[in-house]
């Protein structure tokens, strides 16, 4: 028993944003049933890294836990079959461009007069509404659109965009609570309803202290490479023998236990650090008085200086690194997964972490098409109509897949 | 009406992270009371961008919530936080591991007092694992999480984002799992501990960062503003600051050379697929070419030639610029909030819109204890006894109206 279990979904989404969304509510116990297109599906099976055997790995770490199906939605059997599989399903879930589902003719409109009581959930670049609603969008325009970037990196060099498409995983987790919100009103009066989430409303959401700035000062906040002055010194990253180390010393206790500890008592008592307030004010003079120490130490040995019982500091390690992290094995978040499409590989494991109902990774990501003769005779068709649906290309069946669940 | 109407929370959350979720709780309806410390309350209050001596960022992270001032190293002040516990859904917090347990009010102790309880609890690195103990702010768990060096300049320093990615990411799986937690609990199940941590939840979303390193077994190197998948992906200087930009496929190449001025690269067998483009990007001088045209134009100029061949693109907006952008506008991602103490506070709005049942911003920030005499009569207590816990320095009954006056009298 996990706490969504019980609830389908069924999910029209593809690449990053729309299935880290599912995969939210797949990982804790949703059925979540997706809906790809016959002969290539979800766009993301072609995405880099592949695996030996040609498989995307990319695919197989946002879609476990999910069943798939494949269906050619432009066929009027394959509308039929997605308004049948409707009726079974709590949530819908979709980041087709805006008028997409319409077009097709499963919009929610449509969808509400067979299911009335379902959450019908979309994820788009700017939103469902307004003047931008039909642009196409990837992250990098979005995290530069909505403010972002230019809070992002040196004020003297270029604006940065994250290393991994938080545009996309921001909006996706937005919408998965958005969604769970929506299907906890469903539970306690039985009323559906839409559920739109924008990636550029949710990032833009994130850049708090720039608004909240410009708001009370009409300052239009710089930005400011990895100190974060205008709140708290010192804050940093900053760069030892072999690579970077980030520290967070700034509660007095915090200050007095880093001075100690880099044994810089000049520090403590220099008038310019006396609290938060002065070293934010000389805030490039305390990180340069810091750097001199970091700079002849490698990482392991400041890691070994360091106690972070009152201040915070870690070495800026890779993704590689960290998946070995003793802590991270033992919070078990790296999982190895056998997967169809890829393999044995390791992937991340659960970040939500429920003392009663753990949720677990209880299946690999499907291969296109294999779950649609299973769930086609759930919904009461016979193999013998799924065979013709499959010969017609309505639908498409997985070669080798799991027939009949 | 509200979609989480009837969840109460008792929030004992400061500074941001735990907070933030339960600012999410708060816009879509739940009851959120803040638990603070006598002494000044939530640290938050004093951190800046303030109007003159009171946070916005408090303003922000708190508004629809309220507030009860309590001494928790008093038995009496442990007594009324109790006696809350009775009457609600979750705990939240995000202290310190053992905090709560040293003030004799952890989960073990407070489900004997409400076996349907969901705790939730944010840290930096978890309440599991050989760092729970370990002080862990936003850009030590960037760091930890691997995500920090996947971020920055090519060939230079890892680049913290411009927003509190450790505390927005475990904020908004904490929320989703307080809400995931009730929905268990509202069926029937059992109440029980809700474990995130920052350094988890950025792990999550690491993309192909993450399996590049499981199945490639080989580094995902920062590669400033382009993607491994996909090319021309990337920023580009001009008159009046950057434009982002990308082109994936065939067909949105042609038309990109053309609109650019670049035909002669559509007969190049350099760039003839968008793999070749990823390999010869910047060898090839596509990077360079690219950016000689966008350098003599305005980012906005770009964006309105790109935009009309449904070329994605975007200006790297300031904040002033994407605030006054008319799609923010529209979806009112920056709301007005009368805040009792900072006044009126520009805000982010609320991302995810609801259909029926919108969430909204009905109030702003309580100010310290401006809701415990309210709370402790409904609990029984007598007016006299709440004068005498008060005398003592036990809560603080900060009634908005008398402290305001207070405040006006200096």
């Amino acid at each position: 028993m996990k706490p969504l279990s019980g609830v389908t979904v069924l999910d029209f989404t593809q690449a990053f944003s729309g299935p880290y969304c599912t995969l939210n509510l797949a990982d804790y116990g949703a059925r979540v049933i997706k809906v790809e297109r016959t002969g290539t599906g979800d766009q993301t099976r072609e995405w880099m890294p592949l695996a030996e055997n040609g498989g995307s790995a990319y695919f197989a770490l946002y879609n476990r836990n999910k069943e798939g199906i494949a269906v050619d939605l432009s066929k009027e059997e394959g509308k039929e079959l997605i308004r049948r599989l409707v009726k079974k399903a709590d949530i819908v879930v979709n980041n087709f461009k805006v008028g997409t589902m319409d077009k097709l003719g499963i919009g929610y409109e449509e969808l509400k007069k067979i299911k009335p009581d379902l959450v019908f959930a979309s994820v788009t670049g700017y939103g469902q509404t307004g003047p931008l609603a039909k642009l196409a969008a990837y992250d990098n325009i979005i995290e530069a659109t909505c403010g972002l970037m230019g809070q992002s990196g040196f004020p003297d060099r270029q604006p940065v965009r994250s290393g991994c498409s938080i545009g996309d995983s921001y909006t996706g987790l937005m919408a998965a609570f958005g969604i769970a919100a929506a299907y906890y009103h469903k539970l306690m009066t039985g009323e559906g309803q839409t559920v739109d989430v924008a990636m550029q409303d949710s990032l833009f959401a994130s850049i708090e202290d720039a608004i909240l700035e410009y708001g009370v000062s009409g300052t239009v906040m710089e930005r400011s490479g990895n100190s974060r002055s205008h709140m708290v010194a010192p804050y940093d990253v900053i760069q030892c023998k072999d690579g970077w180390y980030t520290v967070a010393a700034v509660t007095e206790k915090g200050w007095a236990e880093f001075c100690r500890e880099a044994d810089m008592p000049e520090l403590l008592e220099d008038p310019r650090f006396q609290n938060n307030e002065l070293r934010c004010r000389h805030n490039a003079e305390l990180i340069g008085a810091m750097e001199p120490f970091f700079r002849d130490k490698t990482m392991e040995e400041l890691k070994a200086i360091f106690s972070c019982e009152n201040f915070a500091a870690a070495p800026v390690i890779d993704a590689g690194q960290t998946m070995r992290e003793p802590h991270m094995l033992q919070r078990d978040m790296v999982v190895e997964i056998d997967d169809p499409n890829v393999g044995k590989y390791k992937a991340v494991g659960i970040p939500i972490k429920f003392e009663k109902t753990p949720a677990e990774v209880v299946k690999a990501s499907p291969l296109l098409g294999e779950d649609t003769m299973g769930i086609l005779m759930e919904i009461g068709y016979t193999e013998e109509e799924v065979r013709t649906l499959a010969a017609a290309g309505v639908v498409e069946l997985a070669e080798g897949g799991d027939c009949g669940r | 009406m509200k979609p989480l109407e009837g969840i109460k929370v008792l929030d004992f959350s400061q500074l941001h992270g735990a907070a933030y979720a339960t600012m999410l709780l708060a816009d879509f309806g739940a009851e959120i009371v803040k638990i603070e410390n006598v002494k000044g309350g939530d640290k938050l209050r004093k951190l800046a961008p303030k109007n003159g001596d009171y946070s916005v960022y408090h303003g922000y992270l708190n508004r629809g919530k309220k507030s009860i001032a309590v001494d928790l190293k008093t038995d009496e002040g442990k007594a009324i936080v109790k006696e809350l516990v009775k009457d609600v859904d979750v705990v939240c917090e995000n202290f310190k591991y053992g905090t709560m347990e040293k003030l004799g009010l952890g989960y073990e102790e407070l489900r004997r007092i409400n076996p349907k309880l969901v705790y939730a609890s944010l840290t930096g690195y978890g309440r599991k694992g050989e760092n729970k103990s370990k002080a862990c702010f936003d850009n030590t768990a960037q760091a930890f999480s691997g995500m920090l060096d996947m971020s920055g300049y090519f060939n230079g320093p890892p680049i913290t984002m411009g927003a509190q990615l450790g505390n927005l990411y475990g904020g908004m799986h904490l929320a989703l799992g307080i809400v995931l937690a009730v929905i268990h609990v509202r069926k029937g199940g059992e109440g029980q501990f809700v474990d995130v941590a920052a350094s988890d939840s950025l792990f999550a979303v690491l993309e192909d960062g993450m399996v590049d390193c499981s199945v490639l077994g080989h580094k995902h190197t920062r590669n400033g503003n382009m993607s491994q998948a996909i090319a021309p992906y990337d920023t580009y200087e001009t008159l009046d600051g950057f434009v982002s930009i990308g082109v994936s496929s065939d067909f949105q190449w042609e038309k990109f050379c053309r609109v650019m001025g670049m035909e002669d690269l559509l007969e190049d067998p350099r760039f003839s697929s968008n793999a070749k483009r990823g390999e010869h990007y910047l060898d090839g001088g596509l990077r360079d070419r690219i950016e000689s045209i966008t350098s003599n134009m305005k980012k906005f100029e770009i964006e309105a030639m790109l935009e009309k061949e449904n070329i994605p693109c975007g200006s790297v907006c300031t904040v002033l610029e994407a605030m006054q952008s008319e799609q923010i506008s529209h979806r009112e991602m920056v709301l007005t909030v009368e805040d009792p103490q900072v006044g009126s506070v520009s805000m982010p709005g609320i991302p995810a819109k609801l259909g029926k049942t919108p969430g909204s911003v009905d109030r702003g920030a309580p100010l310290l204890g401006e809701d415990t005499g309210r709370y402790l009569k409904k609990l029984g207590y007598e007016d006299e006894e709440i004068h005498r816990l008060t005398a003592q320095g036990i809560v603080t009954d900060g009634e908005p109206k008398q402290r305001c006056e207070e405040e006006a009298r200096g």
